[in-house]
């Protein structure tokens, strides 16, 4: 049992575990966290990225870049429509084509099962893009034409595509329970609505819809599947090679060892390359099939109708306030676009929307209901900052509206309803930085120079605005990594990870460089083949690789420490206890005069020595008891928008973010600029548009998707990190690559009306939208 | 199938191609140059940018026999016996680069741009990256690192 | 894409005899950003493509005594960077400059650029349209939100998307065109035909004519040019609608105008009658106000684009105060 304390958060009494005593590791390890002062040499610099050299000398090979001999080339023939039944399908053109090597569908594959519903070769397709039937040939081009020579007849069904419509008696009914996601809306209550809604001096209410996101990720998604003497590789455009691996071998009933996935470069994932798809299994399929290795990659326009999207949102708050701003109560709905097939995509599409609701802002009486809605569609996906970008574009937006609607400042109605304690379970967290980022984030905009009204020139109107920042953290997981020393000194770090190329690997090494103490240089990373790593995350998701990996990394260079320091007593001829080292040198406290160096102790390491390796062991453990991880920020912003075009620049950010302890201060600034820069593009550009009645999406392509340019960024976008000193964890560190996303759409909306007093509720804010509400104003 | 001859980063080749073959199917499957990446295949994202005689081009839609009697530079020829370009340095150093799939292009359009104009604008530099996509970084390190590769050492 | 025969041409006779040969079946490589996108789509399935990339006398421009000569190859890249043709054909050297991105101004030509297919959506996609042969056009019941007209539409209502035609247009530029037949010179607001002359083309190209050159006039003194667009993105995107003007002035009164607008009809479009309005009389804010009324009047905007008549307004508005 470990050791309980008492702790005082907002005058009341909570009981929670001491972090000290529950971060002890494996062998008697102690491993607190750092302390809030501590000096440390490599953790909280600027280190650029290693492989980065790889990457600009075009060296770095992507599962895009894989090449192998008597690789074939695969392509899929894709439902036309978005409810339909296949009376006919007719293959042998497609078969008899010379360079073709095997074509698969349900008429010869049917029984592989993609999951409880469907086959991965439908005979019933319920949305275009849906797989019917699977070719191998010897190039691309023979693959791409073998398809088009396959026939199908179709019994076209009538479908539904609008949200709304969906919800109406009479739609189309695409799941046995109706088009509610299993029947009925999720609730989430607590407190008394009623009571809270009647003490309220002010009670407001709005709603705001949000725009069908892409991840958008410059690599296409697919594989290279090769089944060979009954063991499947597959290179794979991955975020996790652990997850991918057992997620295939559950589809394909293999034992995870038959199974290794491999990943050294990713080219863009955000959410949309975790676990398996449907060209996996074909890829597998195809190469069992053929005993060749197969390369299956979607093309771009298929990676818009299938590689998943953040969902369309419909969101309505209304909410109490007293005269000084205090929150009385929230009554929150959200509808959300899913897919045709009941999977997960259902969670992302509204359950998984409204958590800053629920969180953010003290409120004891509230209530939100989530209403994921089935259309003929694919479905949804987890895309950064998933369901908290969706829901804090609408809440930011509508805190903004109440401010002025109270007459505060809007930093001082968030602070009003500011809460150290997460309210859902009241837990404390272990740290919130949300006070000290409005604070630094205000001090570097310059935030008290906010005018109430715009600055105008000619047709440029000016503004500012601001958003809070939230995402949630997570619990701790069994993470696991190993240090090896080599007899040169070289320290390994081996974790199993995909390359997102956010900088997991520099970070790793500077956690492993801090604990043993050497230079940055002797360390690597060995990383990115499911089969010669450890468990250290399944998947990188959540902005959690370095909370959960960093931990067990730490663990295991401590480990690694301890057996060096074991093997300098040995060269030393003293005792353990004994050896000291500091500044690559061990030596006898008793005898200083009896020292050696780093590599001297490591030379005694290998085959040659008569040793093995000296290799660490690193877990991590799980949070301590009784408190919850989130991770906070604000983001501000400046737009200029021509009344004249209707187009919105943002002129300046300043993002300041609360992620615990910064590891790597670099790569840190990159990955906040480049999440807030997606979220400009959600704010000002990006949409899947659909044709409402067929369902076919008009702009699946780069061109007029609109992901932003060079040409569309601010003339500044300046970090600032927010250190809070969190102790769920032996690395203080909390998360960082989801929450820049979630403060964009709110921040510029927010000073789109202070610039023009236009409201636009409904994202994206593009040109015509901005014409439409001016010329609706005057 | 007509064979071709290429002048890729100052060596010569002779490659194999279908009519109208596209430069970058022919430099990846045909040399196994793999530097230069495809997005897109139709010239909305500039992952693969190359030179050809001092100007950028979306190689996915450039026929390979266009090429031919000219001089093509891709990302593999821009260091020098292991050293990196003053580019690719920078680059490296703040931290421009992210998942990387954009980069052997972008470095690409900054080479052509800082040859053609060594000393650019801010202005200039962000419409000389124009034609190409990043979908991680927000180009912000991008653009820094083209302006420290810029300005004089 | 469907494999089809490459002819790589180095001459225009060659151009002309492999058209003439071919007919229907060829099409034309002048640079082939689009050509490239429409056949790996499948919308275009031509069976041979001639390459005029290495036909040696059409890359030029050159400025003679009756104006800018510019070869149909040129890259639109040269003519946005051109000394000649920033300081006295603003428009156009702007109009190029706006053109997509650096890559595909360095690759799309001058001719290329005015032969452009339409960016409609559903000409795009998997919908058997007017423009594709089929008889209904799904914008009009659709969605029609950026490239879809509020002027001139019938059948199809797509908008004609060169930056570089609009340009033209208000320059009183030429058309040179080869073919079977003896060399003939178009203006360009003839060049273009909207879809009630034939939905099936955007021009008055016969399969086996091609451009070989444009001629933009010296303009006379006194005269500046502009070129102005609104799109979505600072680069790659269409215009949602753009606006070239020339206007010749004295003490800042408008002796003639040439207004044309781009990205609002199926054609480039020259507004004469707000030209009109401006001649004779002093560019002030009301005048191009009014001028502006006058070059959308007639409007019909569609389900989801009305906002585009503001915003011509608008861009007309500012082009206009800006070479008075």
């Amino acid at each position: 049992m470990a050791a309980m304390k008492q702790i005082i958060v907002e005058g009341k009494t909570y009981t929670v575990e001491d972090e000290s005593a529950a971060l002890q590791g494996e062998g008697g390890t102690m491993l607190a966290p750092w302390g809030k002062n501590e000096t440390l040499k490599y953790v909280g610099k600027r280190f650029p990225k290693k492989v980065a050299r790889e990457k600009v000398t075009g060296e770095a090979k992507y599962a895009y870049d894989v090449q192998l001999p008597g690789m074939l080339h695969a392509r899929v023939l894709r439902s036309s429509h978005a409810n339909a039944k296949l009376l006919d399908l007719e293959t042998s053109a497609a078969e008899k084509l010379p360079g073709v090597r095997a074509v698969l569908s349900h008429k010869n594959a049917g029984k592989q099962p993609w999951d409880r519903e469907r086959a991965v070769f439908k005979d019933h397709v319920r949305l275009i893009g849906d797989d019917i039937a699977a070719v191998a040939a010897d190039t691309e081009q023979i693959a791409d034409d073998a398809v088009r020579l396959i026939k199908v007849k179709y019994e076209v069904l009538p479908h539904v595509i609008d949200v709304r419509e969906a919800m109406r008696p009479g739609a189309p009914k695409l799941q046995p329970y109706g088009n509610i996601w299993e029947g009925k809306p999720k609730v989430y209550e607590r407190g008394d609505l009623a009571k809270g809604f009647a003490a309220a001096d002010v009670v407001l209410e709005e709603t705001y819809t949000t725009s069908e996101q892409h991840h958008a990720c410059l690599e296409m998604h697919g594989c290279v599947a090769h089944w060979q003497n009954g063991m499947l590789t597959v290179w794979d455009s991955t975020q996790g090679v652990h997850l991918t691996r057992d997620l295939l071998a559950l589809k394909l009933r293999l034992p995870i060892s038959k199974v290794r996935v491999l990943n050294e470069h990713l080219g863009g994932g955000f959410g949309s390359k975790n676990g398996v798809k449907e060209y996996h299994v074909i890829a597998a399929m195809l190469s069992r099939a053929t005993g060749s290795p197969i390369r299956l990659f979607l093309d771009r326009f298929e990676t818009f109708l299938l590689s998943s999207h953040r969902p369309l949102t419909i969101q309505k708050i209304k909410a109490g306030f007293k005269k000084d701003g205090a929150l009385t109560a929230i009554d929150y709905e959200v509808i959300g676009r899913g897919g045709a097939w009941n999977d997960r995509g259902m969670y992302w599409a509204a359950p998984a929307v409204g958590s800053p609701t629920n969180e953010l802002y003290k409120c004891p009486n509230l209530r939100t209901t989530n209403i994921p809605v089935h259309t003929n569609l694919s479905s949804p996906g987890a895309c950064r900052g998933p369901g908290n970008t969706e829901n804090l574009f609408a809440l930011e937006q509508f805190m903004d509206e109440a401010a002025e609607k109270l007459d505060l400042d809007p930093i001082a109605l968030r602070l009003k309803n500011f809460t150290a304690v997460y309210q859902p379970k009241n837990e404390p967290y272990f740290s919130n930085g949300l006070r000290e980022s409005y604070e630094a984030a205000a001090k570097t905009f310059g935030w008290q120079r906010r005018k109430p009204k715009s600055t105008v020139e000619g047709t440029k109107r000016r503004g500012i605005g601001m958003s809070a920042v939230h995402w949630h953290g997570f619990e701790g997981e069994p993470s696991q990594a190993l240090v090896t020393i080599y007899p040169d000194g070289t320290v390994e770090v081996n974790v199993g990870i995909a390359n997102l190329g956010v900088g997991a690997q520099v970070i790793f090494a500077q956690i492993a460089a801090e604990e043993i103490d050497v230079p940055l240089e002797m360390v690597r990373v060995a990383y990115g083949d499911s089969a010669g790593t450890p468990y250290t995350i399944n998947s990188s998701y959540g902005s959690r690789t370095t909370f959960q990996g960093g931990p067990a990394v730490r663990m295991a260079a401590a480990d690694a420490k301890q057996q060096l320091i074991a093997l300098a007593a040995e060269t030393l001829k003293v005792p353990v206890a004994d050896v000291q080292y500091a500044g690559g040198v061990f030596a006898a406290k008793s005898q200083p005069e009896k020292k050696a160096n780093f590599k001297e102790v490591t030379g005694k390491l290998g085959w040659m020595q008569g040793r093995h390796l000296l290799i660490g062991k690193g877990k991590r453990l799980p949070n301590p008891a009784g408190r919850k991880v989130d991770i906070f920020g604000a983001q501000m912003v400046e737009v200029e928008v021509d009344t004249a075009s209707g187009n919105v620049k943002v002129l300046r950010a300043v993002l300041a973010h609360d992620s615990g302890r910064p590891i790597n201060t670099l790569t840190y600034e990159s990955q906040v600029q480049g999440g807030f820069i997606q979220g400009l593009g959600m704010a000002l550009y990006e949409e899947r548009i659909l044709d409402a009645e067929t369902g076919v999406q008009l702009n699946a392509n780069y061109h007029e998707y609109g992901c932003p340019t060079a040409l569309d960024i601010p003339d500044q976008v300046t970090v600032v990190p927010i250190e809070t000193h969190d102790l769920s964890n032996n690395i203080n560190a909390k998360g960082l690559g989801e929450p820049p996303v979630t403060g964009a759409g709110g921040a510029i909306a927010n000073a789109l009306y202070n610039a023009t007093g236009v409201r636009i509720r409904d994202y994206p804010i593009t040109p015509s939208k901005v014409l439409q509400a001016l010329r609706a104003a005057v | 199938m007509i064979t071709i001859t290429l002048n890729v980063n100052g060596a010569t080749h002779k490659v194999n191609v279908r009519p109208g073959e596209s430069l970058l199917s022919a430099l990846r499957l045909g040399l196994g140059l793999t530097g230069a990446k495809e997005g897109c295949g139709e010239g909305d994202c500039g992952a693969c940018t190359v030179i050809i005689d001092g100007r950028t081009v979306d190689s996915c839609i450039y026929p390979a026999g266009e090429a031919q009697g000219k001089k093509v530079r891709t990302v593999e020829g821009l260091a020098s016996n292991g050293k990196l370009s003053p580019l690719q340095e920078a680059f490296v150093e703040h931290g421009a680069v992210q998942c990387g799939f954009c980069i052997p292009g972008m470095l690409m359009s900054a080479t052509a741009l800082l040859e053609r104009n060594p000393k650019p604008s801010e202005a200039a530099i962000r419409l000389g990256l124009s034609g190409n996509l990043c979908r991680c970084t927000g180009y912000a390190k991008i653009v820094e690192a083209v302006r420290a590769a810029a300005s004089p050492a | 894409m469907q494999s089809f025969t490459w002819i790589n041409a180095k001459s225009i006779e060659e151009v002309k005899g492999a058209l003439a040969k071919h007919g229907k079946k060829a099409r034309i490589f002048a640079g082939g950003g689009d050509l490239t996108t429409l056949m790996k789509e499948r919308i275009d399935t031509p069976e041979f493509v001639v390459n005029i990339g290495d036909v040696k006398d059409i890359h030029y421009i050159r400025e003679e005594k009756d104006g800018l000569h510019i070869g149909a190859m040129t890259i639109l890249a040269d003519l946005a960077e051109h000394e000649a043709v920033l300081g006295r054909y603003t428009a156009l050297a702007e109009a190029a400059g706006a053109v997509a991105s650096p890559q595909l101004r360095n690759m799309g030509s001058i001719g290329g650029n005015l032969c452009q297919r339409p960016r409609c959506w559903y000409y795009r996609g998997a919908f058997h349209c007017y423009k594709k042969g089929g008889d209904f056009c799904f914008a009009v019941t659709g969605d029609n939100r950026y490239y879809h007209s509020i002027l001139k539409g019938e059948l199809c209502y797509m908008v004609h998307p060169s930056d570089t035609a609009v340009a033209l247009l208000a320059l009183d530029a030429r058309i040179t065109i080869a073919g079977p037949q003896k060399e003939k010179t178009v203006k360009a607001e003839d060049f273009f035909i909207g879809p009630r002359q034939d939905v099936l083309r955007e021009n008055i190209l016969q399969p086996a004519e091609l451009i070989t050159e444009i001629v933009v006039p010296t303009p006379p003194a006194n005269t500046r040019s502009t070129f102005l667009k609104t799109r979505i993105r600072g680069s790659w995107d269409f215009a949602l609608a753009s606006v070239a003007v020339r206007c010749t002035a004295k003490n800042g009164v408008c002796q003639a105008a040439r207004l044309a607008l781009g990205g609002v009809a199926p054609v480039p479009l020259r507004v004469e009658r707000a030209e009109r309005a401006l001649a004779g009389k002093k560019i002030t804010r009301e005048l191009s106000q009014q001028a502006a009324q006058l070059a959308t009047a007639g409007a019909r905007p569609m389900t989801m684009n009305r906002y585009k008549v503001d915003l011509t307004r608008s861009l007309v508005e500012k082009a206009l105060l800006a070479v008075a």
